[in-house]
């Protein structure tokens, strides 16, 4: 992502963080536009569905439960440096990485964002169905913390709203060689089904493991993706997509 | 000839430090988003340009460092101050935003009473 925009966005109260960044996300400026509207006359189902003539997805249009397929979104980067989901398979023989920042278990052990993988799905889809486990290939920015344990969270969110969450604890046995790096899986619990939108954005977090021996900080855990061998992704699966 | 109320151009104060409502609902929708207010029994649609301005309405922030915040975010070579201008009289006329009690004047010391507490 480029550096004024990160400027930007690290000055942004960090609880509409996230929600800013999927508004720009892929969108070029266009003269921005307010329309307003009274909502007399108009009837629930009306307000519901939406006072304009806009898209809004409602729940009938997604009643039929059938499920699409499962959506594999891998992580990658795009040539800006910006992170993003991508639902094509990588194929490349090297690795593309991001890094924590320095981990401490000092000042509470805080989680702290390695990134934010942003895609917009289309077409709009309706309610999430599931979020399959990710599968993140892992390993250290430094061969100092070898013997360091983290514990790894995924938060996927949708529209600016997090759906789902998964932690895995204890994550030992890193290496700084990247053909060493180890694959872990994190669990999503069941997504929250309220939330329609076509924005994805999967966050990585990392702390110094929780509960468990090793050192009390490290350098910073490294997150590899991109290639053949090292292709972290995730499947996201919606119920049936709205026909229009 | 007519006389009486008759419209006139109205020139609206842009709030100085607008700050966007706290307890705003914004859905997302396919093409934009959508506000309702239903104390207000008002639906707003906007773009994703202008719910990026009404984001950057924080009560910190003057328009023209939003325009500014604005340009660096879409990577335009210039900020759209006239844009953001018109915008934020739109967003403030509907309520969804508000002035900073104070912001545009002196910093006045603290009240009286409140510094005889303190000392």
């Amino acid at each position: 992502m480029a550096p004024d925009r990160e400027e930007v966005l690290k000055n942004v109260e960090q609880s509409r963080r996230r929600f800013l960044r999927t508004v720009i996300a892929g969108a070029a400026f266009a003269p921005p536009i307010v329309m307003s509207f009274s909502m007399d006359g108009l009837s629930a189902d009306a307000a519901e569905v939406g006072p304009i003539s806009s898209p809004v997805p409602t729940p009938s249009r997604c009643s039929n439960m059938r499920l699409e397929p499962p959506i594999a979104l891998y992580l990658d980067r795009g040539t800006g440096g910006n992170l993003l989901l991508t639902e094509a398979a990588p194929t490349s023989t090297t690795a593309k990485f991001t890094d924590s920042p320095v981990l401490s278990r000092s000042n509470g052990n805080p989680w702290k964002e390695i990134g934010a993988w942003d895609t917009v799905i289309n077409p709009l889809p309706c309610p999430i169905a599931e979020i399959g486990d990710l599968h993140v290939w892992l390993g250290l920015r430094n061969s100092d913390d070898q013997g360091t344990q983290f514990d790894l969270k995924a938060e996927v969110f949708v529209g600016g709203n997090v759906v789902a969450t998964g932690e895995t604890d204890c994550v030992v046995g890193l290496a700084r060689n990247p053909a060493l790096a180890r694959e872990v899986t994190v669990s999503f619990e069941p997504p929250a089904r309220e939330f329609l939108s076509n924005e994805v954005t999967l966050v990585l977090s990392a702390r110094i493991g929780t509960g468990c021996p090793g050192h009390a900080s490290a350098t910073g855990l490294r997150v590899y993706y991109g290639s053949a061998a090292q292709d972290s992704s995730f499947d996201i699966q919606f119920e049936n997509a709205p026909h229009s | 000839m007519a006389t009486g109320a008759q419209a006139r151009p109205v020139t609206r104060r842009l709030p100085p430090r607008p700050r966007r409502l706290a307890e705003l609902d914004i859905n997302q929708i396919e093409d934009g988003f959508v506000i309702y207010q239903a104390d207000r029994d008002r639906a707003h649609y906007l773009n994703h340009s202008a719910v990026a301005v009404l984001e950057l309405c924080d009560g910190r922030r003057s328009v023209s460092q939003i325009a500014e915040c604005i340009r660096k975010l879409y990577g335009l070579e210039t900020a759209p101050r006239r844009d953001v201008e018109g915008v934020v009289a739109k967003l403030a006329g509907e309520g969804l935003i508000s002035d900073v009690p104070g912001s545009g004047q002196a910093k006045r010391g603290a009240p009286r009473s409140a510094r005889r507490r303190n000392v």
